[in-house]
């Protein structure tokens, strides 16, 4: 997006990003962190529910980013990734009876292995002929499921109710964690080598080339990725959710909402799909309780707005306003 | 004795009906600095992008080292050594000077900003490193261009009007970059030019394109009074 | 089952397809602009001939004009308030842009209409040939789209906006410097693009149910149609429309409906892979 300056200085100060000037942030990360941990004891499960949800999106957010937030190619079929981890692993974890953690790891690892297979093909598109055929893999993947070739294994268009063996409160951790890692991830990458080929890729992918740089193995890296940390969150997210069908866990509704928390954010900084994720899944909460309906209506307006007026997300803003560092660990 | 490190064997290649290059064949010498001139349209940004990989050769191959490179990825024959620049600088403007050389490097040891601190001190950029690659002046963004194939050792250097467009101590800046390359660190150079001046001061050996042809090769003087040359030239 | 009343019906489906469709090559052709929402402008008219038809009694076919009105002045809304002014933006941008309008607006009917099906209660009955039937409401929504086709042919051909418009489309710097202004051709491009919508969408609701989503499964058949015929190319946009219709019918004869709706998104993969330019491509313009 041309209006985003991505001009960042690749420099590493302190820990996660934060320059050792600010070891106030780090102590204020350090006492949300303990009070995460605390959390599901001193309150009410309803509330936990609605951590665990944010642990979700933050992790959706963060890894959407880490492929269309640094390359800019717009995966609009990411959901295609969450509804086929989430298929492998609640078969694998209720059907074959595989340890929980295994089943959620094989998730990710499901939705790896059709990245990787499709990445080569897709990713030869351009731009907008990328989001768009991503959309229309998505489409063709989730009526797939519903049909009935695969239904003696996924049980077709209705799907079923299950119950994987873990507590809310361990699915709570789960979740705290892998959210965690995914920033963590998103860190290394955005930080790295890598990270910067990636942002290269979006400046201009065939320039790259004759640097020595093989765009399609880094895309494809970076796609590969995002797939893998949204199958592992999906995993988790739908052992939360008890009831698998086709049309809930490929909705588009888990591309659109992190796709908007991205935006507003910061697409391709490390804290920015965090910052959006936190906003918005109270946001949704508070909505959705009081406008049930038209809170997706409130999405799509706000998108709008982002796009026109702050393409670079909240990160963006305060970095121009000299709020933030202008370094790339942020 | 110098043997050739870059050969272009009878390379066609069309566009339709247009016949950029036709029938092509040249070669390089190792640690020598050879011009490729010809008036607009004769064809020299096109076999450049056939060389580095970006066109195929509809006919011909193309010979790096022994090595045929004629059907290889842009990014596969950077790697084996071959640097290429644009006419219109084709740098990542939106990152830094620092960052623009850390990523040619594709160094496996790690150590990419250690020689990227050496490249800023070997090109006078040491300023400029932490300054978005897009408020350099052209100039500079030129060296920078070099500074960038050279992180990933290229011997081979493709250059397109790298002294166009500067300021006359930009343009003996790089000139003086060139031949401490040349001579010193034994890099070869195929070098795209307008400008005669620069050519004969500066080139070992001299090819003459017109119309997708070469016409003409051979050492400055024998070019500069090349019947053909001229005429491709003035006209008649 | 004869295959030439299910390829006759395929034609009358294909046709609407490809005025439906028809809209979005326009647009892109006038603006490079992929407008993702355009389905919902699909769903906007299908709904003006609902309510009109319900609470007004109007005769369906007559609120085709009404319809194609009101959507052609809603896009000029839109293009001013939001499409002009990330008209000169990557492309990724704008297709964000649509995505998001697309999403207000199918949340929004969805809120206001609730997402019940709706059906106009209205048939001509039906016309018997080579020994089957034909509903009649398509025989006549084949008519009107051949007429349209035509008024939109010969408007792109004569007149003075459709030839500022195909010059824009062909060449937007040499349009803008004979004069033409261009970013009032645009926003009238845009707002035909969306009356062929309606139009189409109006169409729609004589011969099928409709509901608030009904976009979102279009808008993948109008990808998949626009690619077949090449981004910007009218004609290509009702080969397309046509290819598809006829495509997606034998599919759902011949096999099942599941996989009749995984034609579109099938073509639209494969025509990108391995023929991006479609049948007609306008030459792409880089970015």
């Amino acid at each position: 997006m041309r209006r985003n300056d991505h001009s960042q200085k690749m420099n590493s100060p302190g820990i996660l990003g934060i320059p050792h000037e600010g070891v106030w942030i780090y102590a204020i990360a350090m006492i949300l962190v303990a009070l995460f941990i605390v959390l599901p004891h001193v309150t009410s499960s309803y509330i936990v529910s609605v951590i665990l949800t944010l642990f979700v999106y933050i992790g959706y957010a963060v890894s959407w980013n880490i492929m269309s937030g640094l390359t800019g190619y717009v995966n609009f079929g990411y959901s295609l990734f969450l509804g086929i981890a989430s298929y492998t692993s609640v078969i694998l974890i209720i059907d074959y009876k595989i340890w929980w953690p295994f089943g959620w790891i094989l998730g990710g690892l499901s939705a790896v292995t059709i990245a990787l297979a499709l990445g080569g093909i897709m990713l030869r598109l351009r731009g907008s002929y990328f989001a768009i055929g991503m959309l229309a893999l998505l489409l063709g993947i989730k009526l797939l499921y519903t049909s009935k070739y695969l239904s003696p294994m996924t049980r077709g268009g209705y799907g079923f109710a299950f119950i994987e063996p873990l507590s809310l409160n361990a699915m709570y951790y789960a979740l705290c964690f892998l959210s965690l890692l995914c920033i963590f991830i998103a860190y290394k990458v955005i930080t790295s080598t890598f990270g910067a080929k990636l942002i290269a890729i979006r400046e201009d992918e065939e320039g790259v080339g004759s640097l020595g740089i093989n765009a399609t193995g880094n895309k494809i890296a970076a796609f590969a990725l995002s797939a893998f940390l949204g199958g592992l969150i999906s995993s988790g997210h739908i052992a939360f959710q008890n009831y698998i069908e086709p049309e809930s866990a490929f909705n588009m509704h888990w591309t659109i909402v992190p796709i908007v928390m991205v935006l507003l954010g910061g697409p391709g900084s490390v804290w920015g799909p965090v910052i959006g994720a936190v906003i918005l899944t109270f946001v949704e909460e508070f909505l959705w309780s009081h406008f049930t309906q038209a809170y997706m209506m409130i999405y799509g307006a706000v998108m709008i707005l982002l796009v026109m007026l702050m393409p670079g997300g909240i990160i963006e803003w305060l970095k121009g306003r000299g709020t933030l560092p202008k370094i790339r660990t942020i | 004795m110098s043997s050739v490190l870059l050969e272009v064997q009878n390379v066609t290649k069309t566009f339709g009906r247009l016949v950029a290059i036709d029938n092509l064949s040249l070669s390089v010498e190792k640690e020598r600095i050879t011009g490729l001139i010809g008036p607009n349209g004769a064809g020299k940004t096109t076999l450049f992008n056939v060389i580095a990989g970006v066109l195929r050769p509809d006919r011909g191959k193309v010979f790096y080292n022994g090595a045929d490179i004629s059907h290889l990825q842009p990014y596969q024959i950077a790697r084996m050594g071959i640097g290429r620049t644009w006419q219109l600088i084709r740098i990542f403007s939106k990152m830094t000077v620092m960052e623009n050389l850390v990523i040619a490097a594709n160094l496996k040891e790690g150590n990419e900003y250690q020689k990227a601190m050496e490249m800023l001190e070997l090109f006078g950029l040491k300023n400029e490193r932490d300054n978005y690659a897009g408020e350099l002046s052209v100039g500079q963004q030129k060296i920078l261009s070099v500074a960038r194939i050279l992180m990933f050792d290229a011997d081979l250097m493709l250059l397109d009007e790298i002294a166009a467009g500067v300021n006359p101590t930009e343009q003996i800046k790089i000139l003086d970059v060139i031949h401490e390359l040349c001579d010193q660190k034994g890099k070869t150079f195929l070098i795209i030019e307008h400008d005669m001046d620069v050519i004969m001061e500066h080139c070992d050996k001299v090819i003459c394109m017109n119309f997708g042809e070469k016409i003409a090769e051979g050492s400055c003087d024998k070019i500069q009074n090349n019947e053909k040359v001229i005429e491709a030239y003035f006209g008649t | 089952m004869q295959i030439i009343p299910i390829l006759i019906e395929g034609l009358l489906l294909g046709a609407l397809y490809g005025l439906a469709a028809s809209g979005l090559s326009l647009v892109f052709g006038v603006m490079t602009i992929i407008n993702v929402a355009h389905a919902e402008f699909i769903m906007l008219g299908a709904f003006i001939t609902f309510w009109l038809w319900f609470f007004l009694k109007i005769n369906p076919i007559l609120t085709i004009v009404i319809s194609m009105f009101v959507v052609f002045m809603f896009c000029i809304f839109i293009y001013r308030i939001t499409i002009r002014r990330i008209i000169g933006e990557m492309q990724l941008v704008s297709l964000i842009l649509t995505f998001a309008i697309s999403i207000f607006l199918w949340n929004f009917a969805q809120v206001t209409f609730s997402s019940t099906f709706r059906s106009v209660d209205y048939s001509l009955g039906s016309i018997g040939f080579l020994d089957t039937y034909f509903s009649m409401n398509k025989v006549v929504s084949f008519i009107i789209v051949s007429v349209i086709i035509g008024g939109l042919h010969a408007f792109l051909k004569f007149s003075r906006i459709g030839k500022a418009i195909r010059a824009v489309s062909q060449n937007p710097d040499i349009a803008s410097i004979s004069g033409i202004n261009i970013d009032r051709i645009r926003m009238f491009g845009f707002g035909i693009g969306g009356a062929l919508a309606g139009v189409a969408g109006s169409l729609i609701a004589i011969q099928w149910s409709i509901y608030p989503l009904m976009g979102q499964d279009l808008i993948l058949k109008c990808f998949a149609i626009v690619a077949i015929g090449g981004l910007g190319s009218l004609p290509g946009s009702f080969i397309g429309g046509i290819i598809l219709g006829v495509a997606e019918n034998l599919g759902t004869r011949y096999l099942d409906s599941t996989l009749a709706n995984i034609i579109a998104p099938l073509l639209l993969i494969l025509t990108f892979l391995f023929w991006p330019q479609g049948l007609f491509g306008v030459e792409e313009r880089v970015d």
